[in-house]
């Protein structure tokens, strides 16, 4: 099971991927597999329910979040940093590693829109766990991450949602699928 | 938890939005006099609008928790207090006002079109602590107001997309106190550092509350803005 976590806004993802509303996180299926966290979920109330979180990674789950980390809403959570500059000319995006969610997204079509930078992310995760791989970088900020927690996986992405470039009108719009797959892929 | 606040402070009701508590944290360590309410503890009777002169309610709360709190959020004004109310809320529980959403232009600044905001040179002293990058960036929707309201800025007819009406208003007449209302989101684009403007028109909204707007203050209307900051 798909879950995506909303701040009561609906947003259509895919017909698999169920909505549920943050201040319900309590009843969280155990079936959910991979559980999608939206940038204007009350950070308050996840930490608070830290441990529906950390009790989803220690079944093996796969946690995206979305947004700027403030609050430790899973134990061990990385907090977000905005970059060392966030100056037009630094914003745009890096790649580190390769990841399957960014195959094929070409850097040039995150890092502006009609030539502003900065939609994609201003900041990032400066510490990190051992082991965590950095997968792009806007200036000295890691903006998209992976990580291991308690258990289970983690990808962070320190700016506004991923899904929101579903409609982005160039390869950018392969995220939301690849994202989805990715998600996915050891499942039987 | 209810405590009493003190004539300048002013109460902060968001929902723990990353943006907002990004705000919260910069407004507090730039030395503004507010508090947070945290809405579900308010909702929850932990936290109380009691005793609250001076009320800023961030934008873009969560749809059911904001339905729930609108009310009280209104009865600080008409218990002669001060509201400012941020954009991407339902002005439902708001007297007077409808919203009419609108499409956004987040680019006439770069491509060099006019993007129809009227700055009105009012006598309002709210818009003394505004300058006009703080009113003039974008916004999501346009307001309909009460005849009495003073319009600090509004939008020129551009079409089906860009209906015309108010972007900020203050209207302190329909209740014993002031409210401010506009369909500008300072506070997410402030806590997500992106637009100079929106910060500007977060910090002269914060100011203009703690330096005392209420009618019955007694240095309404001639209250000097603190330029020092923002």
């Amino acid at each position: 099971m798909i879950t995506l976590l909303t701040a009561g806004e609906p947003v259509s993802l895919r017909s698999d991927v169920r909505q549920r509303d943050v201040y319900d996180l309590a009843g969280l299926e155990p079936e959910c597999r991979l559980l999608l966290i939206g940038m204007h979920t009350d950070q308050i109330h996840l930490d608070r329910n830290r441990d529906v979180i950390d009790g989803f990674l220690a079944r093996g789950g796969t946690l995206v979040v979305c947004g700027h980390i403030v609050r430790p809403i899973f134990t061990g959570a990385p907090m977000w940093r905005v970059a060392a500059s966030t100056s037009q000319t630094d914003l745009g995006v890096t790649p580190v590693t390769p990841h399957p969610v960014w195959e094929g997204v070409d850097p040039r079509d995150i890092s502006s829109r009609r030539g502003v930078s900065g939609f994609y992310g201003r900041g990032g995760y400066p510490e990190l766990p051992a082991g965590s791989v950095v997968i792009n970088r806007v200036h000295d900020a890691a903006v998209d991450v992976e990580l291991r927690r308690n258990g289970g996986r983690v990808l962070l992405h320190g700016g506004n949602d991923l899904w929101g470039y579903r409609a982005e009108g160039n390869s950018a719009e392969r995220i939301l699928p690849q994202l989805l797959r990715w998600g996915t892929e050891d499942w039987v | 938890m209810t405590e009493s606040f003190n004539r300048r402070e002013v109460a902060f009701l968001h929902d723990g939005a990353f943006y907002q508590l990004a705000s919260i944290e910069d407004l507090l360590s730039e030395g503004y006099p507010i508090r947070p309410v945290y809405l579900p503890d308010l909702l929850e009777g932990r936290e109380s609008l009691d005793g609250v002169e001076r009320l800023l309610v961030a934008d873009r709360l969560h749809p059911r928790l904001w339905a729930s709190a609108g009310p009280a959020c209104v009865d600080v004004a008409r218990r002669g207090g001060t509201v400012f109310l941020s954009g991407e809320n339902s002005l439902e529980a708001v007297p007077g006002f409808t919203l009419t959403p609108t499409a956004t232009n987040f680019w006439w600044w770069v491509s060099g079109e006019d993007p129809g905001i009227v700055i009105n040179d009012s006598s309002d002293p709210l818009q003394q602590y505004l300058t006009p990058r703080a009113q003039r960036w974008h916004f999501h929707g346009v307001l309909h107001t009460p005849p009495h309201a003073a319009i600090l800025t509004e939008h020129r007819d551009q079409g089906p997309e860009w209906s015309a009406g108010a972007l900020l208003a203050v209207d302190r007449q329909t209740t014993a106190g002031v409210l401010a209302v506009t369909t500008m989101d300072p506070v997410y684009h402030h806590g997500s550092r992106f637009m100079p403007g929106a910060s500007l028109l977060l910090r002269g909204a914060v100011e203009w509350l703690a330096a005392d707007a209420s009618p019955d203050a007694p240095d309404h209307g001639t209250s000097t803005p603190n330029t020092a900051r923002g």
